[in-house]
């Protein structure tokens, strides 16, 4: 490492696992005929607002469509 | 995501007052087991996630920070025990302190507060994988394939997908159940639409012929076709037939309906149905005759919620104080034990269920007739129907609820009696008989209008099922993909994994094993590991490699699974003695490794071994300034170091107190690690010892012998480039340290019995007072007055250019002027 930690850029490597499975995830999802909008909001609960909850899957699986 | 930069410890575990200054690079705290090296990494993490791994998980049981966390002497002032960490993130090019007591381990005073920066601190309190134990590191190795697999799964926080997984499949089962409630629903409503148009096939022909009959003797017009909004009352006056009883009580409805609660009746009454009600009343009396089944059933769903409802601090049962990651365990393992219990049970849920399906439609069937008693006139008494019905309902709800196993039983055995149905609805179906038939026309109004009320509510539950069943559709087909992407993407990162790992190892033993090879392999809960040993084969690791090359690949493995885990946010770790084990000859490997493969990590390693420590020095992996060398430790005041400036001071304090037994041990105790620091700084020659065991004869003559010859190089030199006034301040430095070097009587070693023998006994305090006087101004001749660091040779290697110390202002150099 240099001496200034202030002057280190973060080097451009690999995201974490998690990130990455879920990325791959959200991109099948989104090749699959008629699931973009699913794919959209999974992509946005998943990986922009990192939910992992039931009630937030849920949300992102059926949007506001009410049983 | 952070870096140390400085950390501040307070009454906190075996350590009383201590600042470390990592200034955000690597950092080495190096001295004897027992001197507070622990206590140090203890509160790295402490500071950074609010949990201290050694005082948490298996074999730690009434162990808990709250408690343990303070030093012995503050046991009782959690709030007096306290670290600051002094952190920079560099995604954020900017510093801030992070406090942190045991009191209130759970929420860290953090200066400045910047939510990015709070938000980047939270995302540090959950990775307590940066520190890493030699005992961590064995498990990633030696492991049995499964265990492996959880541990390797733990690091990459594979839970996190596991939730993701366990969630999707909730809804995706909770989304085939509605489809089966609204499939029930739906058949129903049909069934009910049926009876009410007299028809035998719910098609859109049987439909129309039978509205059409009714809407002809009404002269409306025919239907042609039967649409999503069609309505077979179409063109039908209000209020045009007669009022009275014949107006609320369609004969003909009623009738049908009637015939409905008898069909379900007969089917609570076929043998088959007490046949089924037999087999689940053996089974349930089995489970009734063994109570640990049931019991281990109640226990499992008892701790399934308590997990739901644990806040993270105490248990939801009793309130006691738990650590997190140790009250999931232990629930955990508790469950693992009552799987059998709960795989008894769901057969027995699946057993009831037909039986509950039966009761559901018999309280449907029997809810309809029962609204007719209190239409007709006289009203009849459907109190025993309305029961009947209501029964039917609890039942079902009795046998899915299946605890206590008694209700459950008792529920059965009374559905074994038949139900005696034509005394049930038999004054009822009398008092509908007797209803006079209405006319053509005013049963052609009834047909339609109770006809269209079956047709919305059939269409409704269509409408429903439809919505249903494509949201089940939905939530399957994500699951399956989710399935499907974590398999592939997983096997993909193993793979990346396993190469990363390779070539790290290769880095460390590119000497012997340039051709090294290993397999990671991924299968059902379980993760193989397998490496080639020399081109023979491959093998599990502990098979055939020396521990010291299994402990490397450890480190390997690790660092590499923090490199995916983390990616470009793995910017610090720990390594708590975990290079002690690695191969004496791969050591200065493993410091290339490690600085060179990750350039933008900052480790704070910790070892017992002082010539370790000088790998990590010689290899540039810490810098001389970057590392702190604690030499005791005592209950009172915590680790000391030894380059804290205080030595001299303890010695004279001993002395005062005319302690000369304990002033000659301290002081020998310093000589014997200063020669060996002094001759390290002078690369001067020593004799070679396997063992590293330097006695003080063994270096410190040395280093005084090297420091002369390099005042004498210095002098050389001045003089060749003609540099009067520096070859008079070199020789005012040799005058000073002859008188030093006489007066130590160093170079008599072997007969300055004062401190190499120890023979304190027979001297007194004023005895021994010049020794220590003596020896203090020899070890002065070693150090800048300016900067008290010791002075050193430069460069480390190669032909020595300068004697010089940290600050410059020693500055003395070695080479002379060229001839001619």
């Amino acid at each position: 490492m240099s001496d200034d930690p202030a002057s280190q850029t973060e080097p451009v490597a690999a995201k974490p696992v998690v990130v990455r499975v879920i990325e791959t995830f959200v991109s099948s999802v989104a090749a699959t005929e008629g699931y973009s909008e699913v794919a959209a909001r999974l992509g946005d609960t998943l990986l922009k607002k990192g939910s992992r909850s039931e009630a937030a899957l849920k949300a992102a699986l059926f949007g506001s469509d009410e049983p | 995501m952070i870096r140390v930069e400085k950390l501040v410890i307070h009454e906190f575990r075996g350590i009383r007052d201590l600042t470390l200054a990592p200034s955000g690079r690597n950092f080495a705290i190096c001295g004897p087991n027992g001197t507070g090296k622990s206590g140090v990494v203890d509160a790295i993490e402490f500071a950074l996630t609010g949990e201290i791994s050694r005082l948490s998980g298996r074999g730690t049981g009434g162990l808990s920070v709250k408690a343990h966390g303070p030093h012995v002497d503050s046991r009782d002032k959690p709030g007096d025990a306290w670290v600051e960490a002094t952190v920079f993130v560099p995604t954020l090019n900017t510093r801030a302190t992070l406090r942190r007591t045991v009191k209130d381990a759970k929420s860290p005073i953090i200066k400045p507060g910047n939510p990015k920066v709070a938000a980047i601190l939270r995302e540090v309190a959950t990775h307590p994988e940066f520190v890493l134990s030699r005992r961590e590191l064995i498990k990633y190795v030696l492991s049995e394939p499964g265990k492996r697999s959880e541990e390797v799964q733990a690091l990459l926080r594979l839970d996190e997908l596991e939730t993701i997984r366990g969630n999707l499949q909730k809804i995706a089962n909770a989304t085939d159940r509605e489809v089966t409630t609204a499939e029930r629903a739906q058949t129903a409503a049909g069934d009910q639409l049926m009876r009410a148009l007299g028809i035998a096939k719910l098609t859109d022909q049987e439909v129309l012929t039978a509205v059409n009959a009714r809407r002809n003797t009404l002269s409306l017009p025919a239907m042609e076709r039967l649409e999503a909004a069609s309505s077979i009352r179409d063109g039908l006056a209000t209020g045009t037939d007669t009022s009275g009883q014949e107006r609320q009580v369609s004969k003909a409805q009623a009738t049908s309906d009637l015939q409905a609660a008898r069909s379900a009746i007969a089917a609570v009454a076929t043998d088959s149905f007490r046949d089924t009600i037999a087999a689940c009343i053996t089974s349930l009396e089995e489970l009734e005759a063994d109570p640990t089944i049931i019991d281990g059933a109640s226990r499992e769903a008892l701790l399934r919620s308590a997990v739901e409802l644990f806040d993270d601090a105490h248990c939801p049962v009793c309130d006691t104080d738990w650590e997190p990651d140790a009250f999931r365990l232990l629930v955990a393992e508790k469950r693992a034990k009552l799987r059998d219990a709960v795989s008894r049970r769901d057969a027995a849920e699946k057993q009831l269920e037909p039986i509950s399906l039966c009761l559901d439609a018999l309280a449907i069937a029997l809810t309809t007739p029962a609204r007719y008693g209190q239409l007709l006139v006289p009203q009849i008494d459907v109190t025993q129907i309305a029961t009947t019905a209501a029964l039917a309902r609890v039942d079902a709800v009795t046998l899915r609820q299946l605890l206590p196993l008694a209700d459950t039983i008792g529920c059965l055995t009374r559905r074994q009696h038949v139900l005696d149905g034509g005394a049930l609805l038999i004054a009822l179906e009398a008092a509908i008989g007797a209803l006079p038939e209405p006319s053509e026309k005013d049963a052609a109004r009834d047909f339609l209008t109770i006809g269209q009320e079956k047709l919305e509510v059939w269409r409704s539950a269509t409408t429903r099922l439809q919505r249903l069943r494509t949201r089940a559709t939905t939530a399957r087909t994500v699951f399956d993909l989710f399935g499907a992407s974590v398999t592939d993407a997983l096997e993909t990162i193993y793979k990346e994994v396993e190469n990363r790992f390779i070539d790290l190892y290769r880095v460390v033993n590119k000497e012997d094993e340039g051709s090294f090879e290993a397999k990671l392999t991924p299968s059902l809960g379980k993760l193989g590991f397998d490496v080639d040993f020399y081109g023979r084969g491959f093998f599990p690791p502990g098979a055939y490699h020396s521990e010291g090359h299994q402990d490397g690949m450890g480190v390997c493995l690790y660092l590499a699974l923090m490199d995916h885990l983390l990616g470009s946010g793995f910017t610090f770790a720990v390594l708590d003695d975990v290079l002690m084990s690695v191969d004496a000859g791969h050591r200065r490997e493993v410091c290339r490794m490690l600085n060179t493969q990750f350039p933008h990590t900052q480790f704070i390693l910790t070892t017992h071994d002082d010539i370790w420590l000088r790998h990590m020095s010689s290899e540039g992996l810490v810098a001389s300034k970057d590392r702190v060398h604690f030499r005791k430790w005592d209950v009172a005041i915590g680790p000391t170091e030894w380059d804290d400036g205080d030595i001299w001071k303890e010695i004279e304090e001993d002395l005062g107190r005319g302690d000369v037994r304990a002033t000659a041990a301290l002081l020998r105790h310093y000589l014997e690690y200063f020669g060996q620091e002094a001759c390290h700084r002078l690369r001067a020659r020593v004799e070679f010892r396997a063992d590293a065991n330097f006695m003080l004869g063994d270096t410190l003559p040395n280093a005084v012998g090297a420091l002369g010859a390099l005042l004498k190089s210095g002098r050389a030199a001045a003089t060749s480039w003609k540099q009067d006034q520096v070859l008079s301040a070199i020789q005012s430095r040799e005058d000073e340290f002859a008188v030093a070097r006489t007066a130590s009587n160093v170079d008599q070693w072997q007969v300055n019995a004062a401190v190499h023998f120890n023979a304190w006994a027979d001297l007194r305090r004023e005895d021994f007072q010049p020794v220590v006087t003596a020896f203090r101004s020899l070890v002065g001749q070693f150090i800048c007055d300016a900067c008290e660091g010791v002075i050193y040779v430069s460069p480390e290697r190669g032909p020595r250019e300068e004697l010089r110390c940290g600050c410059g202002v020693v500055h003395i150099n070695l080479k002379t002027k060229p001839a001619g």
